[in-house]
């Protein structure tokens, strides 16, 4: 079928940076971040890397109030997921190289996939 | 130091047919800074997942954008059959591949000619478009739609293309390849665009691939980054060599996407070739379970589709991480130290989806 | 429609719709449907432009930009919703992000159809445009 095994590897958060290091160095390149929400307040950061079309997988889980470290320092093409990621999920990411403090998208309810859909709708109906 | 002035560029502006906003940073004619806005499309697409069962959710993703909404569509297949462990006929394979080629010419063959119209050669603009009808009328026939066709499903492919058909499409091909030639032969030996795209929006290749630039952005970049390589629906099956150039700059991404015509008509004469027959479609039961990133080569590059579902009818994420996404750091790059002119060419020559990156 | 005094130009402005109808759009400038011959162009200033074309429905962050190129636009102007999204948002209506259909900010004149609208029933609007916009013309050369 169309790709074998996507391995995850499961970090802690102190770990990241080390490993995403590692990967670059590895020759690496990132292939997207993935934020998925978990339960209320719990999220889950997969950062996806390739090489000769094989994929690789870090993740993280955070709650909303955990800082996590940005990896645009090392992957300068990530600033765009990690903003993507704080406006939809209000998750808090330090040290992106180019922040949009939330201009990036403009939407009508604040981070929309932190919520259920139902609240969504009650929060578009009023507006 | 100079004075620096900012000047607005988009969303609504001529050279544009989706809305982009680029703020650029100016010091006389050149540009030090680029800071990309997006969100005017932003629909909130991926949420819908929560109100649509999965087999039905595919006409959304087919209208994530409507000139890569046959690849949308067969990636988020994929997703779900992976998940679900569905082994898809052969012959629905190669019909996915089928269509995914056609729509490649019919998303390079406009963007070729969104890109002369850039530069002011209106009438290349219309040549382009009308080899394009062509395709066009090739899609309409045999998946359905000119541009948004509902053709793949969670399983299969809901249309299948008689012999007869294929044996027409197989002699339009030729005819497909003379005026493909004739048109990109325009393109590529003018003076005025080679002035125009020579040595402007160099990217090399270190960046590129820094950057995470996929498709022909990367590509003419030469970063090997073709993901029919990996072999998805019945690319394992084709023999073909991804087309690379090195130079980096707007002519070579150009130039990437003109040979890509001849490479997708030559991938759909082989599929035509060796297709077996038989069942397009499998019966589904049971819902999706687990995650799956699914990745395929989309006219402007990879798109990852990645796809969570817990045993229910809903899916419970779904994400879609376009190329143009994956591109506009390298845009940004690009951008800099080159003239305000210049900007619309070296916009239109990463070739940029709006709706898809906004979703 | 037998005759018009004046090419009626168009501006075009993609709401948030999914490029299909955008592209649509475009397909009706170039040789195959080639609305040129009835003295259509499409042009990129609003100053410029009698029939406003939308594609998509209206999203929160392009109500300023929709309504600004309508302002800008003279009098008479005539407003063109094409596609299912920018009559009524279609498969997107329960995005959490669209408002729903054009007619929500402007006064939408003709409605086209489709998903993706079909450059046949494009050019089928705008020339219904077309008449509406003589129409306003009389109307307005009336009053004065």
């Amino acid at each position: 079928m169309a790709e074998g095994e996507q391995p995850v590897n499961a970090v802690k958060l102190k770990e990241l940076l080390g490993e995403a290091e590692a990967y670059k160095e590895k020759g690496y390149r990132l292939v997207h971040i993935c934020c998925t929400k978990l339960a209320e307040n719990s999220f889950e950061l997969t950062y996806a890397f390739d090489k000769d079309y094989k994929l690789e997988n870090l993740r993280i889980t955070a709650a909303r109030e955990t800082e996590i470290p940005s990896v645009t320092k090392i992957f300068p093409g990530a600033f765009l997921y990690e903003n993507e990621i704080m406006e939809f999920f209000g998750v808090a990411i330090k040290g992106v190289s180019v922040d949009f403090k939330g201009h990036l998208y403009k939407k009508k309810v604040e981070y929309p996939f932190a919520v259920d859909t139902d609240k969504v709708d009650e929060s578009c109906k009023k507006g | 130091m100079q004075k620096r002035i900012v000047i607005p560029f988009g969303p609504q502006h001529p050279v544009l047919p989706e809305p982009i906003h680029l703020d650029l940073v100016l010091e006389d004619e050149r540009v030090v800074d680029a800071i990309p806005s997006i969100g005017y499309l932003h629909r909130g697409l991926e949420k819908l997942v929560d109100k649509r069962e999965f087999p039905e959710y595919v006409y959304v993703i087919e209208r994530t954008c409507g000139i890569c909404s046959f690849i949308h569509g067969l990636s988020y297949c994929q997703a779900v059959e992976e998940m679900m462990k569905i082994e898809v006929p052969e012959r629905a394979l190669f019909l996915r591949t089928i269509g995914s080629e056609y729509s490649r010419l019919h998303s390079h063959l406009l963007t070729l000619g969104c890109l002369a119209d850039g530069m002011g050669f209106e009438n290349l603009f219309m040549g382009f478009w009308r080899v394009r009808e062509r395709v066009l009328n090739r899609m309409e026939e045999s998946l359905g739609g000119r541009v948004i066709q509902g053709t793949c499903k969670v399983g299969g492919v809901r249309k299948d293309m008689d012999g007869e058909m294929l044996e027409r499409m197989k002699a339009e091909l030729d005819v497909l390849d003379k005026e493909m030639k004739e048109m990109t032969g325009v393109l590529l030996r003018d003076d005025a665009v080679k002035y125009r795209m020579k040595g402007i929006g160099v990217l090399p290749k270190k960046d590129a691939f820094e950057l995470g630039a996929v498709g022909p952005t990367g590509r003419g970049s030469g970063v090997r980054i073709d993901l029919r390589e990996r072999g998805y629906a019945a690319y394992g099956k084709i023999g073909f060599e991804p087309v690379l150039e090195t130079a980096g700059d707007c002519y070579a991404r150009t130039a990437v996407r003109c040979r890509e015509l001849l490479l997708s008509t030559r991938i759909i004469r082989q599929c035509i070739g060796k297709i077996p027959d038989g069942p397009i479609e499998t019966k589904v039961t049971g819902n999706p379970n687990g995650e799956y990133a699914s990745r395929v080569e989309q006219p402007r590059g990879e798109a990852v589709h990645y796809a969570k579902g817990d045993g229910g009818r809903y899916l419970k994420r779904f994400r879609i991480r376009t190329p143009t996404f994956a591109n506009i750091p390298s845009l940004v790059h690009m951008l800099k130290g080159y003239e305000l002119a210049d900007v619309p060419v070296i916009i239109m020559s990463i070739d940029p989806c709006i709706s898809c990156t906004e979703r | 429609m037998s005759y018009f005094k004046k090419s009626p130009w168009i501006i075009h402005y993609d709401g948030s719709s999914c490029n299909g109808c955008d592209i649509e759009v475009l397909a009706c400038l170039t040789p195959m449907y080639d609305v040129e011959r009835f003295g259509i162009v499409n042009t990129g200033n609003p100053k410029h432009a009698d029939i406003f074309v939308i594609t998509g429905s209206v999203n929160e962050q392009n109500i300023e930009v929709v309504k600004n190129i309508y302002h800008q636009m003279p009098n008479p102007k005539v407003v063109v919703a094409v596609g299912i999204c920018a009559t009524s948002g279609g498969v997107f209506r329960e995005c959490y992000n669209v408002m729903g259909g054009v007619d929500k900010v402007l006064p939408v004149d003709v409605y086209v159809p489709g998903c993706a609208a079909r450059p046949e029933a494009i050019i089928d609007g705008i020339v219904k445009a077309i008449g509406i916009l003589e129409k306003k013309r009389k109307e307005m050369d009336e009053k004065g």
